[in-house]
This record gives structure tokens, C-alpha cells and sequence, in this order.
């Protein structure tokens, strides 16, 4: 069409609509809606808690250790016997994030031996000074019911605390194809047992297949008790 | 002609009209800058699947009017190695000669058949539904848009600072550029409507069209390609996309206004816009009979002419913004070929064809000013057929002359030169 | 080195070892452990049990690589393996790897999954080793074995069963370097666990070492227990200030604060051991009782924060107001060397007083220090020597110079004759022991190298003659030297010193001071009648200084002398507590009483502080740069790694700072100036390389080019005995009240409370077998004080350490008697 083409097009584009989200941050109503987010996405994270209530974090800072921005500060603190916070020995005291720096990898979420530290798909958090940006473990720990902690600045939604780190059930814990589908973790306060997910195994047919089973024999076992 | 409210003397009454049309004026031409601003960025959001500015005001209409304060309120810098006094002059050089284009364009009035000619009362006065109504309305008009030239040209050697030099040069070369195309073209309409006077113009294309049907548009009078030359050349002479280059910011960061901030940023901004409306009326007044429509009753003559100029003018509105969505930005090089080797030569050779044409038209007696024959056909084709053999002369001396040129240079490099059909674009 | 012939017949004098490593042929030194000729070439063998500074063991089996000595391959213990002459070593065979990948297999079997929570995960050589070397999965699918973990075994130090890989090092090193057997190996098969004996924990002065060297988590530090992981860590290395040996340290710091100390590796002085107190002090740093902002009293009840102007204007003030005869200054063995030389430069050449003690009367006196000549702890523990050690008990004063006595005496041959006022943790392991009653060292050591018979009754002629064949034998003499006791007056080691000055004058000295810095501090001159260099006042010194006092000062016990009888004006302490530890307590409480104004520039609040009117907060070990000299004259670098906090400024910082309100310009702006001054004024600085101090290298030694320059009036003659019966032994335990150990969280509970040591004998001669606490009297002061019997103790000495909760034995002394002698009774037999 030469120097005329985009006439067209554009003019196309009047009629297709907008795609633009009426996004207002959590005030604009019934019609503030999100763009729909990817099943895995990576957001906040949240510490998690065993089902009996226990933290999960053992304060061991791998997670510091492995964070390519330096933005998690843990220390660890030994567990008094009258009153352990988590399992074992040492749980972790000081819980830092700094969301300033976090570029939101998730390499703490692979490195983390007891699936503590896990993200949901919450990215619709923005604080205006540098304390509220360093969030520490009271913010991210997840309440008494299991769900994550709702601070003033967060445009939280249905949904956005399943599937946290969904990506790392698709492989298993370590991250190793061999394991998909193999269930390799704890359950969760609120959740249960999470569910592997859809992986990355190159015959996705076969993994369908396996998902769809688990979740008929899920219906069909409704009466069981619930995991964890 | 002129007004009809001069024509008697002027008094005090006739002062404060004046006085109050250009205040009135003014005032609808900021509004219309305003609305201009929010309309683009509406419909440039439109055409690009987004929604544009919807939270100042109602659909965002408060949007101008938000960055107008937020600019307001910006610290005023002026650069140590700016020349004050012109820095400061320059936004008002460009601001100035749009709006006094403005006040030659017909607003509104009754030019249908039987209708008052345009002529309102207003006051117990007889005028016209425009600032003023010069003898030499449309020269006013390019004089002005040459003016504007000077503001381009100041502001970026006022600058002190490279990019606005580069930039302000480039314009005011894009600038003179387009204008002789400008003014070709603009010879095409003057040669059919016999006036300067825009009035006068706006009376000739009220009148009967082809059939009775077909409006006496100059538009399709003189063949379209009037129209489109002074469409293009009137967009690069507005710094529009896709002739933007002046200003891209990709390119040399802001252009001639680099450096400008606050009420001075926000004056070139305005400046930009009201010529943008300015010429789009220009362009209505020229080629698409302006306020000239018919009435159809219940409401009184003059307000059918605004409605009839209103909606031209929103087309021509709508077609800049939709330049501006759908071309991409024309490079220097290419812009400086089209102006200079495309469109000049294209009016100019119009202008000879409609000039062959009139001249081979008969006038109230039947006789044309040159008869070649009796017959009004053969004369034209005749006159046609010279016009055109100049044409072809031109053309092919210019085409040998360009490809000697281009072989000397070639040889002067060492290369060989290479049929231009296969040689790459540049 | 020449490659020996092929011919096995003909082994030429090499002055190496031919074997074949890998294929490549090279050269081992004579009697060089495999292991250690492969390391020397690149050639990494793993190992758990094997530790350079200690014998091997073959426990763990990890270091086995294919050996062939001539009768075909077979896996050894490379650890225990001298290279032989044309031995072949394999070490990248299958069958190594395999044996490699065994041994991780079956150490992991049994280890638990703790890695995340365990102290040594991410510096632990079993990860390391299990990454490089071992197994990627694990093929154990049944229980672990599982012990109640973790189990503090000391107050220091945590014990985890299960993580346990049997390697012996921590029980080879209490037994085997430490000399306190109190961790071994109980039970059996696969329930073999390292314990400590029931009731007995492990209080050794040395327990840290064994977390240090232990290869997995199994023993960790609880001052460092969960603290941080090896990635937050920054380390420098740097000295230890807490006595003279000058240990060589790696500080490690996170966020800024000092968070471990672990030993460096010194060929000369400590071979990366440690005592409990170089290792741990740290966390007086980072105590909340920590002083860091300048206050000041004047005026007032209590302290109140002043700004650093105000305070030093204050100081200024105080100073100039007072004639400069009037001004005491006492301390300055903590301050690093570059410290010293300012406060030195400061009261010397610019306040002009000569009355800066840097010693508190609790070690040797400064000129005696000066005048020694002096030998590396290299030179005095060759092989074969003779050491005489004439002081207190080396494992409570200087303890890594215990641990190096100890191993030369064990391993090297070296020949120890004990001169002590009681047994101390040598005496087992001396040659000759001999224990002296208080005041007799003088006389017996003349005896000793030019007499023929005992002149003691105590000591038996049979091991008189025994001692003095060995000191006048051949072999080169040591002198380990210290302050036996404190209630004893110096001028008895003064004396000893003196005899070993005319009958052998060969005899090198090592001074083995208690207090850090102390030797640095009397090269610099701080101490009375002396300037930097050992430089006695009066002569020829030319140098960058003003001016020079005219008029020799006093020592510490004349300053407190003269502010008790209300002549001094200002009293400066750098550091020091009189109050505490100046042995005449009565003198230093009316000192402090009478002077008019007391500065302190000091890290916290000890008693001495607590009556200042001034106080200057100063920076502690790892938070400035400077340097150190220890008991060997050897000058080791100590470097900053943490920032000090608030206004704590380095000694110089403040000397200077002090010379510019007094309107004197110090002389140097940065540490650089500094040093290059001292490298100008004194001579034995003058070709030190500073810039190559940095290194993890041992220091040089400055040469101690001294002459006997004491003047030795006649010896001191024995005092009478009033016919008290006891002499009074006084000295110190590692463990007491001392400042920095007081705040240090994990060290103050260490420190035992107050009881004597009475020998079994005296309690029975004086009746005290049916009680715990016995009366003490002096004059008119008695006490009642707990005491336990100790064989330790000879007969004739009453043992009383100082600086302990609970009594303070300074009482009875009084400088004015040069021995105490005490009197001790029953509670039954007092009156009323």
C-alpha cells in the first residue's frame, strides 16, 4: 500500500477498542479491574507457616546468600524450648526484604530448603519512602489463617496468593525435571499440600494427562481428609 | 471590500466591536487550542487501542488545562549562554502570527444561495463573522506564517545550546522550504477565485457547483491537486508528523525548544496548536467553502454557517491526528526531496495546466483571452497540450541534467555508475 | 636440590626426597608428609582428621590415594605417609576416586541434614568435600542414628552429636596441644560419640580452637552461634591485643559489627592457636555499656554527654592549668604502638611532663623491660634448648606462649626449668620444677648459675645440682620471664635478672608481660626517664620533637604517691584502672581521692573511670589501624575492619587533638605521617617497610640491640620473717574481672569468685582440715575468706588470685613491705 498503508490500519484500530485496563489501584470500584496475570507470575513474597502453625522459616540464610541483589537481611536465633517458632533449632529472628533492590528471580524461593520464602503473583505494591519499602518479617509473614498480610499500599485481588511460586511444583523441589509430578513438599498453613503443577517436561500431553488424573481422583476422594 | 461596518467611518461603536471581536476571537481560538490539544490526544489513543487522558475532568478535557499549570508552575530557567531578550521574544514571535492569521478567517455566516452573504448584525452594525476582512487577506496569511518562521529560527540561535541551533535551522529549512509549495498552490485557488480577500473566496465556492449537486468547492475546482500539495506542504510547514523532525525528540532531544520551560514551553506548545487550527480553517476557507452550506431552517442562517465550517473544520482536525498516528517520521534528506524536488514542480506545473485552462476559458462575451479556435474544447486542449509540452521540456532537461550530475560524481568517487533503477534507496 | 641417582644402591646426601607424583617426578623435603608434598605442588589431597599443627592420626581415611613404595599400588593414608625415596603416588585413579567417594558415602550416611541451620554450613571442608569428591546422591534410606543434640559442654562451647565424623582433632588437640584432657571419645561401633567427662565440662582456656579446627558443625562457638553465615562475613587479619604474645587473628565483621575472631596461621608466634580470651573479646566491642560519647563530671554528681570540642577543650584546660610536674599520666598498654608514640610525643614534648607510666606495678618495671636482650620464640623453643621459666603461671598470663612452651618441652626436647612461686600447668612437664617462696628468686637464681649448693631449705641439693648442670650446660638458655607475684616486690626478678647478667650473659630473654601492649609502650617511652627508642632521658636525642623533659618523672606507684599526698594536679589515664589493678589499693583509692582532676580516655565504665572527671571514648581492637610489638619485639600489623562508634577515635586522633588545643602541632596529620615518624625518630624503625606490614606474614623483629644498662645495686636481701608463717602469692587467673572480660557477654561468667589455695600440709599444721573458710590476717586487717586445698601451692604460701568477685586481696598489700606475710587461723580460733 506504500505511503497510505497505515490509514487503514489505524483507523482499524478505532473500531477495535481499547485495551487498556481500568486499572485505578484499588479505588475506582466495581470496574478497577487487573490485566490477568500469568498462572506463575513472580511477585511479593510471604513467609510461610506449617499447617500446625510453626514458621517454616529456619532462619539459615541461604536465601540471603543466593539473592543476586543483596536485598534479603536475615538473622537466625536460637529456639527457646518453652516457646520454638519453627521446628528445630533456630528459627529466623530479623526477616528483611528490600523491595527497592528485589528483581523478583525467585532464586531465593529455589534455594530455600523448607519452602519458607515463596512469591505470589502480587505486584501492585507501591510504598512512597524507603521504610515502607524494606519490608520486615511481621509484613511478610503470612497470618494466622494462612493468608499473606495486607498492608495499606497493596491492591490485593482473589487469587493473586494461589499457586505461590506455582513455577516450583512444575519441576519439584531442586528444580529437577526427574521429580515433576512428585509431591516433595510440606503443606502450607491455609493451603494444604499444594499440588504439582503442569511441568516442564517435554511431553505435555503426558503431564495433562497425569494432572487430570490427580484432579478426578481429588473429586473422587473428596471425603479424605484434606492434605497436610 | 472589506467590512461593511468601516465602510461608513468609523466611530467609537465601530472601535468597540473590533475591539471585542478580537477579544472574542482570541478567546475561541485558546478554547479551540485547548480542545485541539485534548482531541489529539484522545483520538491519537483511539487509533492506537488505548484510552488517552480520562481523569482530569470529564473524559480528561481538563488534561490541557492540568499540564498548563503543572508548566505554570515550573521553574523558569533561562541558560547562562542564552541571549535574554530574544530568548525571551522568541515564544511570542511564534504565538503572535497565529492568531493574527486567525483573524482573517470566516467563522460563521449565511453564504447560501439567497442567504445575507456572510453578512451578520451584531449591534445595530452590519459585519462579517470575522476579525477582519482584509483586501489582502490570504497574503496576510503568508506573510504571518513567514513571521513564524523568525520565531523558530530565534528561539533556537537564542538558545545558546547546540541541539536547538540544529534543530531551529532545520525548521526554518523545512519551513521556507514547503513554503513555496505552499504559496503554488496556494496561486492555484487565488487564480480561480480571483481575490485575496477571504471573504470573496468564501462567496465564489458558495455558488453553483458541477450539476447542482456537486458544491463549487475549489477544492475539486482546481483539481485536487491544489489540495493536496498545500495539505503536505501545510503540514511540514506546521512541524507536524510525519514532517516532525524539527522537534523529535529521539533525534535532537527537543529540538528549538530544548531548552524552554514553564510559560515560554508552554507558549510554543499553544503556538504549535493554534497554527495547527489556524491552518485547518485556512485550509477550510481555501478549498472547502469555509462557512458556505446550505441552511435548512430552524436556526437562523449564521449558525448553520459555523455548523458548516465547524465540521470541515473538525475533518481536517482529525486528518492531522491521524497523520500523526498512522505515518512515520519523514527523515531530513527525504523531506527536503519532496519538498523541493516533488511538490514544487508538481504545483507549479498545476498552476501552469489551470492557468492554460483559464486562459482558454471564455469570459462573459465568449471570447477567451487567447483563441486559438472557436471552440472552448480545442482551445483548452491547446493551451493544455503547451502547458504540458513545457512541462515535458522541463522535465527531461531537468532529469538529464540530475543524471549528468549524479555520473560526474559517481566518476569523481571512482565507482562506475550503476543504472538507478538497481541502485539502493537511500 | 639434586635428583637422586636411579640406582637404588647409590642414594646420594639429597638434600631432598625423589617420588613420583602423578606421573611427574618432584622432590620432597626429608620427612615430609605425602600429604604435605602434594599440597606444596598443587596437588590437593582431601582430608578431614589430618591438621598441620598437630600428628596424624589416619582416622578418617579420606586423604587414601594409590601408593606404590615397590610392592604395586595400594591405597594409604597419605596423611601418615613420609615420602620414601622412589615412591609412586597416584592420586587421580579410579580406585582413589572411588575410595573418595566411599568414604563421603559412609560419613554422610550417619550425618544429619542440618546444613541450613548448622554454624559451619558454607565454610564446612565436609560440604566442600562432598561437592568436589563425593557421592551426588545418597543410597541411606533408614534412620539416622540420633544423640540430644546440641549439648553444651562448656560455657563457650556446644557439642553436636550427630554431626560428629570422629575425626579426633578436637580431642587430639585438648590432649595433645592444650594439655587438658577433657573431651574423648566414648562408647563404640556406630555410636562412638565425643563427650566430656561426667561433672567436668569443658573449662579448658582453649576450647575455642577445637570449634575452629573441627572439619563439620559438630563443635560450635555459642558467642557465634547463629550469628551470621561465611557469605555476610568480611575478615581482615589483624593482631591480638589482649596480652604480649601478639597472636596473629582474622577478624570478621558483618553490618559493620565485629562478629569473630578465628586464629591466623603465625609460623612464629601462635600457629593459628588461640586462648579463649584472644578470641572472644570481641564482643566487648559491641557491649551497650560501651562509653562512645566524650562525657564529662566537672562540677557535677554524675556524667553528662559534652561535645568532642568541649570535652578535649577541657582537657586542654586541666592541662595547662597544672605545672607540668604535677601531671601523671598511667597506661597506655592497650593503645596500638602508633597510639603510644602520640600520647608519648603529647605528654612528653608538648605538655613536658616525665611522669607517664605506662605500667601499673603489677609486671616488671619499665627500665628492666628495656634492658633486656631479647629472642624469638623460634630461637628460645629450638630444638634442644634450655628454657628457664622465672614467673608466674605462663597458662594464665600468656596462653598461646603456653601452648608453644609446651609443645617445645613435648615434642622438640627442649629442656624447662621451672622457677615459680607455685606449680603451674608446666610443672609436670619441666625438667627441674622448683618452686621459691615469695622474695627468695633473687637469691636462688644467683645460687643457681654461680653457687654449688641449695641455698634454700625448700629445694633439695639433689635438685639444685640437677637445675644448674642444665642451666650452665651447653645448650643455648631462654628466659621466659614475668612477675611471679604480685604481692612480691620486682626487685627480686630485678635481681635474678641481674645474676643471669653477670654469670651468663648469653641468656636471651623473652619478657612474657600479661598486659597487651605493653612492650610497645616502653619503646615508645611511656615510661619514666625514658623516651621512644629506649632512650634514656638524658642523653643524645636528636628528632623531630620540641623539647624534651628536663627532669625524670616517676613510675605509676610515685604518681599515686604524689596525688595522694595532694601534689598532683592532673591525672591522666590511658586506659589504666589503678583502682583495680595497682597492687597497693589503699594508695590508689587516696590518690584518687586527692587529685584535682582525672582524665580518662578509656572504652568503659571500671572503677578508675567511674571517679574521672573527663572522659575520652576511644576505639577498640579491629576498629582502628596501627600496629604492635610483641613480647619478641616483633612488630605485626592490626588493622580495621569495623568503623568505632559514635566519637570513639583512635589514641593518635585524640593526642592530636589535644596538642592543637594546647596550640602545639602534633607533628603528623595521618597515619602515614605517623609512622614515617617514628620510622625517623627511632632507630630501630628506621628501615621498616610499613606498607608491607599488611600482609598475613609474620612482622619483623626489631632489633632489641640493648646493653645491660640496669644499674643493679647489691641484691635485695631477704626480708625477716615476722613469724607469720605464710608468704602471700598473689597473681592472676586468664578469667577474672578484668574490664574487657567483665564485658564481654560469654566471657564475664567465667570468671570464678574469690577463694585461696592453701598446700594440704599448712592446713593440717594450722588446723583448718574441719573448715571451708580460713581467717587471713595482716596487722590490724583480717578477713574470712573461702579456700580449698591445692597441692600446687608449696609449703609456706598462702595462693590468692587477684581481681576476682568477692574479696579483694590488695588489701594486704602494702608497698612498703617487699614480701606480705600473712597469718591464717581458723574461724574457731578468733576471737569472739
Amino acid at each position: 500500500m506504500g505511503y497510505l498503508g497505515g490509514f487503514p490500519v489505524t483507523l482499524k484500530k478505532w473500531f477495535e477498542g481499547v485495551n487498556t485496563k481500568n486499572y485505578r489501584g484499588g479505588k475506582g470500584g466495581k470496574s478497577d479491574v487487573k490485566a490477568p496475570k500469568p498462572e506463575r507470575l513472580h511477585g511479593r513474597h510471604v513467609l510461610n507457616k506449617y499447617e500446625d502453625g510453626m514458621e517454616k522459616c529456619i532462619g539459615c540464610e541461604l536465601c540471603a546468600g543466593v539473592c543476586p541483589a543483596n536485598c534479603i537481611y536475615v538473622r537466625g536465633a536460637e529456639n527457646s524450648p518453652q516457646d520454638p517458632v519453627s521446628p528445630g533449632e533456630r528459627y529466623g529472628f530479623v526477616y528483611e526484604i528490600n523491595y527497592l533492590r528485589c528483581i523478583h528471580c525467585d532464586l531465593c524461593v529455589e534455594a530455600c530448603p523448607t519452602q519458607a520464602i515463596t512469591e505470589s503473583k502480587l505486584f501492585e505494591f507501591s510504598f512512597t519512602n524507603r521504610d515502607d519499602a524494606i519490608y520486615t518479617k511481621d509484613e511478610l509473614l503470612v497470618d494466622d489463617e494462612g493468608k499473606p498480610k495486607q498492608l495499606p499500599w497493596e491492591d490485593w485481588r482473589d487469587g493473586e496468593d494461589e499457586h505461590t511460586s506455582g513455577w516450583m511444583r512444575a519441576t519439584a523441589p531442586g528444580g529437577d525435571a526427574s521429580y515433576e509430578g512428585k509431591v516433595g513438599w510440606s503443606g502450607e498453613l491455609g493451603y494444604g499440600v499444594r499440588e504439582p503443577e503442569i511441568g516442564q517436561s517435554v511431553d505435555l500431553k503426558a503431564s495433562l494427562r497425569a494432572k487430570q488424573s490427580r484432579i478426578s481422583q481429588d473429586q473422587s476422594s473428596q471425603e479424605e481428609t484434606p492434605h497436610g | 471590500m472589506g467590512d461593511p461596518y468601516l465602510s461608513d467611518g468609523v466611530d467609537l461603536g465601530d472601535v468597540l466591536l473590533a475591539a471585542g471581536k478580537a477579544v472574542f476571537a482570541f478567546t475561541v481560538l485558546l478554547v479551540a487550542v485547548m480542545l485541539m490539544v485534548w482531541f489529539e490526544r484522545k483520538v491519537v489513543s483511539r487509533l492506537q487501542n488505548r484510552i488517552g487522558p480520562n481523569i482530569a475532568g470529564p473524559f480528561g478535557l481538563f488534561q490541557t488545562l492540568a499540564d498548563g499549570i503543572k508548566l505554570f508552575f515550573k521553574e523558569d530557567v533561562i541558560p547562562t549562554k542564552a541571549d535574554r531578550f530574544v530568548f525571551q521574544l522568541a515564544p511570542y514571535l511564534s504565538l503572535i502570527p497565529a492568531f493574527l492569521t486567525f483573524t482573517i478567517v470566516p467563522l460563521a455566516g449565511d453564504f447560501s444561495p439567497g442567504g445575507s452573504e456572510g453578512r451578520v448584525v451584531i449591534f445595530g452594525r452590519e459585519t462579517f463573522m470575522q476579525v477582519a476582512d482584509v483586501p489582502v487577506g490570504i497574503l496576510l496569511f503568508l506573510a504571518m506564517s513567514s513571521l513564524a518562521v523568525y520565531g523558530v529560527m530565534l528561539a533556537g540561535w537564542a538558545s545558546g545550546s547546540k541541539y536547538p541551533l540544529l534543530g531551529s535551522v532545520r525548521a526554518s529549512a523545512q519551513a521556507i522550504s514547503y513554503e513555496a509549495a505552499l504559496g503554488l498552490s496556494l496561486a492555484s485557488v487565488l487564480l480561480l477565485s480571483g481575490s485575496l480577500s477571504t471573504n470573496a473566496i468564501v462567496q465564489v465556492q458558495a455558488g453553483e457547483g458541477f450539476l447542482g449537486v456537486v458544491p463549487n468547492w475549489n477544492v475539486i475546482v482546481s483539481g485536487f491537486v491544489p489540495f493536496i500539495v498545500f495539505l503536505i506542504a501545510g503540514t511540514a510547514e506546521l512541524n507536524r508528523p510525519p514532517f516532525d523532525f524539527v522537534e523529535a525528540e529521539q533525534e535532537i532531544v527537543g529540538g528549538y525548544h530544548t531548552e524552554y520551560s514553564s510559560i515560554r514551553f508552554s507558549l510554543f506548545f499553544l503556538a504549535e496548536f493554534m497554527n495547527v487550527v489556524t491552518l485547518s480553517a485556512i485550509m477550510v476557507t481555501l478549498f472547502f467553502g469555509g462557512p458556505a452550506g446550505p441552511a435548512f431552517g430552524l436556526l437562523p442562517g449564521w449558525v448553520w454557517g459555523f455548523i458548516w465550517f465547524f465540521s470541515k473544520l473538525i475533518v481536517f482536525l482529525f486528518l492531522f491526528v491521524w497523520f500523526r498516528a498512522a505515518l512515520p517520521r519523514l527523515r531530513y534528506d527525504q523531506l527536503m526531496d519532496l519538498g523541493w524536488k516533488v511538490l514544487i514542480p508538481l504545483s507549479l506545473v498545476w498552476l501552469l495546466i489551470l492557468a492554460g485552462i483559464r486562459l482558454a476559458q471564455p469570459d462573459e462575451n465568449g471570447v477567451s483571452l487567447l483563441q486559438v479556435s472557436d471552440n472552448p474544447t480545442i482551445n483548452t486542449a491547446y493551451f493544455l497540450g503547451a502547458a504540458l509540452s513545457v512541462f515535458a521540456l522541463g522535465a527531461l532537461l531537468l532529469m538529464v541534467a540530475s543524471k549528468n550530475a549524479r555520473d560526474d560524481r559517481l566518476k569523481s568517487m571512482g565507482l562506475k555508475a550503476v543504472a538507478i533503477e538497481s541502485a539502493e534507496v537511500n | 636440590m639434586t635428583i637422586a641417582d636411579k640406582n637404588a644402591n647409590q642414594v646420594e646426601a639429597v638434600t631432598g626426597v625423589p617420588f613420583t607424583l602423578n606421573g611427574q617426578e618432584l622432590v620432597a623435603n626429608e620427612g615430609e608428609l605425602l600429604i604435605d608434598a602434594c599440597d606444596r605442588n598443587d596437588v590437593h589431597i582431601p582430608r578431614f582428621c589430618y591438621h598441620n599443627r598437630m600428628k596424624p592420626v589416619g582416622m578418617c581415611r579420606m586423604c587414601l590415594v594409590e601408593v606404590d613404595t615397590g610392592r604395586g599400588p595400594s591405597l594409604q593414608p597419605s596423611c601418615m605417609l613420609p615420602v620414601t625415596p622412589e615412591m609412586k603416588v597416584e592420586t587421580e585413579t579410579q580406585v582413589t576416586k572411588d575410595a573418595q567417594d566411599g568414604v563421603l558415602e559412609l560419613l554422610l550416611a550417619n550425618h544429619p541434614l542440618d546444613c541450613p541451620v548448622c554454624d559451619k554450613g558454607g565454610e564446612c571442608p565436609l560440604q566442600d568435600n562432598a561437592y568436589a569428591y563425593g557421592p551426588g546422591e545418597s543410597r541411606f534410606v533408614e534412620e539416622k542414628r540420633h544423640f540430644e543434640k546440641p549439648i553444651p559442654i562448656s560455657d563457650l562451647v556446644n557439642l553436636d552429636r550427630e554431626r560428629c565424623i570422629l575425626c579426633d582433632r578436637c580431642t587430639r588437640f585438648a590432649s595433645d596441644v592444650a594439655g587438658d584432657s577433657l573431651i574423648h571419645f566414648i562408647d563404640r561401633g556406630s555410636q562412638t560419640q565425643v563427650n566430656t567427662f561426667p561433672d567436668h565440662p569443658f573449662a579448658s582456656y582453649f576450647s575455642g580452637n577445637t570449634v575452629q579446627i573441627c572439619p563439620v558443625g559438630a563443635l560450635t562457638a555459642e558467642p557465634y552461634r547463629f550469628k551470621a553465615r561465611p557469605w555476610d562475613l568480611e575478615a581482615t587479619e589483624s593482631t591480638s591485643t589482649v596480652d604480649s604474645s601478639g597472636a596473629r587473628i582474622v577478624l570478621q565483621s558483618s553490618q559493620d559489627k565485629m562478629i569473630r575472631i578465628l586464629g591466623l596461621d603465625s609460623d612464629a608466634v601462635n600457629w593459628s592457636w588461640l586462648s579463649d580470651k584472644d578470641r572472644f573479646i570481641y564482643e566487648a566491642n559491641n557491649s551497650e555499656d560501651r562509653i562512645t560519647q566524650p562525657l564529662s563530671k566537672q562540677g557535677q554528681d554524675s556524667h553528662t554527654k559534652v561535645r568532642l570540642t568541649a570535652a578535649v577543650a577541657q582537657t586542654v584546660e586541666a592541662l595547662r592549668n597544672s605545672r607540668s610536674d604535677r601531671i601523671g599520666v598511667i597506661g597506655g598498654a592497650r593503645a596500638p604502638l602508633e597510639g603510644q608514640y602520640a600520647w608519648a610525643k603529647l605528654f612528653k614534648a608538648i605538655v613536658g611532663t616525665d611522669n607517664v607510666a605506662a605500667q601499673l606495678g603489677d609486671c616488671l618495671p619499665a627500665p628492666l623491660l628495656l634492658s633486656l636482650p631479647k629472642t624469638t620464640i623460634d630461637t628460645a623453643f629450638a630444638p634442644g634448648s634450655t628454657v628457664v621459666l622465672l614467673g608466674s603461671d605462663l597458662k594464665e598470663d600468656v596462653p598461646t606462649l603456653f601452648l608453644r612452651l609446651r609443645h617445645a618441652v613435648m615434642e622438640d626436647g627442649v629442656k624447662l626449668i621451672e622457677l615459680t612461686s607455685r606449680k603451674t600447668s608446666l610443672s609436670e612437664l619441666a625438667t627441674v620444677s622448683i618452686q621459691l617462696p615469695a622474695g627468695t628468686v633473687g637469691q636462688f637464681t644467683t645460687a643457681l648459675l654461680s653457687g654449688t649448693a641449695s641455698p634454700l631449705k625448700s629445694v633439695s641439693n639433689k635438685v639444685f645440682k640437677k637445675a644448674a648442670a642444665l642451666v650452665r650446660g651447653e645448650a643455648p638458655v631462654s628466659v621466659v620471664l614475668n612477675r611471679p607475684n604480685i604481692a612480691e616486690s620486682p626487685r627480686y626478678v630485678a635481681d635474678a635478672v641481674g645474676a643471669f647478667r653477670q654469670h651468663l650473659p648469653a641468656a636471651k630473654f623473652l619478657p612474657a608481660v600479661r598486659r597487651g601492649n605493653t612492650i610497645g609502650a616502653v619503646e615508645m617511652g611511656l615510661a619514666p626517664g625514658y623516651l621512644p627508642g629506649g632512650v634514656r632521658l638524658q642523653s643524645n636525642f636528636a628528632s623531630a620533637w620540641p623539647s624534651i623533659p628536663e627532669k625524670a618523672g616517676v613510675d605509676t606507684q610515685g604518681i599515686l604517691q604524689a596525688a595522694a599526698a595532694g601534689k598532683l594536679e592532673t591525672l591522666v589515664l590511658l586506659g589504666a584502672d589503678p583502682l583495680d589493678d595497682f597492687p597497693d589499693k589503699a594508695l590508689a583509692k587516696k590518690a584518687f581521692e586527692n587529685v584535682a582532676t582525672v582524665i580518662a580516655v578509656d572504652c568503659f565504665f571500671n572503677e578508675s573511670v567511674k571517679q574521672s572527671d573527663i572522659i575520652l571514648p576511644v576505639a577498640m581492637l579491629g576498629e582502628v589501624q596501627g600496629s604492635f610489638l610483641n613480647l619478641e619485639g616483633r612488630l605485626s600489623p592490626l588493622l580495621a575492619k569495623v568503623t568505632a562508634p559514635d566519637n570513639a577515635q583512635a589514641d593518635w586522633i585524640w593526642a592530636a587533638e589535644i596538642a592543637s588545643g594546647l596550640g602545639v602541632n602534633i607533628g603528623f596529620e595521618t597515619l602515614e605521617e605517623l609512622r614515617s615518624e617514628i620510622s625517623a625518630t627511632v632507630p630501630a624503625f628506621a628501615d621498616i617497610d610499613w606498607s608491607k606490614l599488611h600482609s598475613a606474614d609474620d612482622g619483623p623483629v626489631l632489633s632489641s640491640d640493648r646493653t645491660w644498662n640496669l644499674e643493679f645495686s647489691e641484691v635485695a636481701s631477704l626480708p625477716a620473717d615476722p613469724g607469720y608463717g605464710l608468704r602471700l602469692l598473689v597473681d592472676h587467673k586468664l578469667w577474672d574481672q578484668g574490664t574487657m572480660v567483665a564485658n564481654s557477654s560469654s566471657l564475664a561468667g567465667l570468671a570464678e569468685d574469690f577463694y585461696v589455695r592453701i598446700s594440704p600440709e599448712d592446713i593440717r599444721n594450722f588446723g583448718l582440715t574441719k573448715s571451708d573458710t580460713v581467717v587471713i590476717e595482716v596487722g590490724s586487717l583480717s578477713a574470712e575468706v573461702a579456700f580449698v586445698a591445692d597441692a600446687r601451692v608449696p609449703v609456706g604460701t598462702l595462693w590468692a588470685p587477684v581481681h576476682l568477685a568477692g574479696f579483694d586481696i590488695r588489701s594486704f598489700i602494702s608497698l612498703d613491705t617487699p614480701v606480705s606475710f600473712v597469718r591464717i587461723m581458723s574461724l574457731e580460733s578468733t576471737d569472739g
